[in-house]
């Protein structure tokens, strides 16, 4: 067999069927070629218990692969929402550049000024997020009470950066659901709703081990 | 009405800013997905942000699907150029055949490995050694259950090719078998 050929045979062609007559993914016409030429070729019936074999081994390969904990249709769509609001606010300026200086800048007043843009553009998010909760069958972003489990508020430690606080609070599979909110804290989802005292104190604790970024954490 | 069927009913709600239906759609085929991706990267934390990228595409790309394709298909195309990127970026994996029985497991030796598996272990192991390109035409075809023509729109390679490369993958893991003791007296 030499499939490198310009032409194949007919028997070539039949040999790189197989794997779609398996799976049933062949035309009527092609299928009634394979089922010809394996009535009259041994060797080509041998051929398909190879392929059986491979579909097999494929499909549990597959199987095996379980889902992360972290991977469901909840935390899915928090994902296309947080990416959409991100280009509400890229639009409006970059809410990155101005959570830096928010979380870079020492002058009070210009917190103050950070803390006030911060919150503006959260809102102009939460009017991009509304809009899209406005569809029928109600989809609930973080913000909403439902996908936004158990909470705490949180305040970051002044030289903290924004992209420290994101790898930290990714790490602790933990997310930014509000704020920043008047003197500068934060909401932060510790885990679903219905969190037990136990779990709740432990992801608590967690948190304030990440005093690098962690300043303030009020269960 | 058919999954397919609703499928395309999905995407014109989709189309039409209804995240309830980017819900829909997400429910049926996100597992999938990130299987297909995750034999790409290899990495957990990689393939599951690939997968909500697939789907953020989906939801920001919903016009421009014109309804030729299953959703599946053009999920997985999406899919498939995001972990091609991906592994560009990363630079882990080179997308050459030539790879093919070069990728170490790491413990025994591979032949000694082989030796102690059972036939179906030993075919998984060895499936794994494939390249890339080979494993990938592998899963879409066995586990993903597409068509010539439909692989043909996901990885954007002309059908012939699909076919012949489909041929080639399973040649070279039989070759691989061989080379570790297993003859399955074909090619």
């Amino acid at each position: 067999m030499s499939p490198t050929q310009d032409t194949p045979t007919e028997r070539e062609e039949i040999e790189m069927l197989l794997p779609w007559f398996i799976t049933g993914k062949l035309d009527a016409a092609d299928k009634t070629r394979v089922e010809t030429a394996l009535t009259r070729d041994p060797a080509l019936r041998r051929q398909l218990d190879l392929v059986r074999e491979e579909q097999g081994v494929t499909i549990a390969a597959n199987e095996a692969i379980g889902a992360p904990r972290t991977l469901s249709v909840e935390s899915g769509m928090q994902a296309v929402a947080a990416r959409t609001s991100l280009g509400a606010r890229q639009q409006a300026a970059g809410l990155m550049d101005r959570l830096r200086e928010f979380f870079t800048l020492p002058s009070p007043r210009i917190v103050q000024f950070a803390t006030a843009a911060a919150v503006a553009i959260v809102l102009v998010q939460a009017v991009a997020i509304g809009s899209l909760l406005t569809q029928r069958e109600g989809y609930q972003t973080a913000s909403g009470s439902a996908a936004r489990g158990a909470t705490v508020i949180v305040k970051f430690v002044d030289d903290a950066s924004a992209q420290t606080i994101a790898s930290t609070l990714h790490r602790l599979n933990m997310s930014i659901v509000d704020g920043p909110k008047p003197g500068g804290t934060f909401v932060v989802r510790l885990g679903p709703e219905g969190l037990s005292q136990a779990d709740r104190r432990s992801r608590i604790e967690e948190l304030r081990k990440a005093s690098e970024v962690i300043g303030l954490v009020v269960p | 009405m058919s999954p397919m069927a609703d499928d395309h009913q999905l995407m014109v709600r989709l189309a039409g800013g209804d995240q309830a239906a980017l819900r829909a759609l997400m429910g049926r085929h996100q597992l999938r997905i990130y299987r297909f991706v995750f034999r790409r990267v290899r990495n957990e934390g990689v393939a599951e942000e690939l997968t909500n990228e697939v789907f953020m595409d989906a939801w920001r790309n919903a016009k421009s699907y014109e309804g030729r394709s299953q959703v599946s298909t053009w999920l997985m195309s999406i899919a498939h150029n995001r972990a091609i990127s991906s592994l560009r970026r990363r630079r882990e994996e080179a997308w050459d055949e030539d790879k093919a029985g070069e990728i170490a497991d790491g413990g025994d030796d591979p032949e000694v490995s082989l030796q102690k598996d059972d036939k179906a272990t030993a075919l998984r192991r060895c499936l794994d050694r494939l390249s890339a390109e080979h494993k990938e035409i592998i899963d879409l075809v066995y586990y993903q259950e597409m068509s010539v023509a439909e692989v043909s729109e996901v990885v954007g390679i002309p059908e012939a090719t699909v076919k012949t490369r489909m041929f080639y993958a399973r040649k070279k893991l039989s070759e691989v078998l061989k080379a570790n003791g297993i003859d399955r007296g074909w090619p």
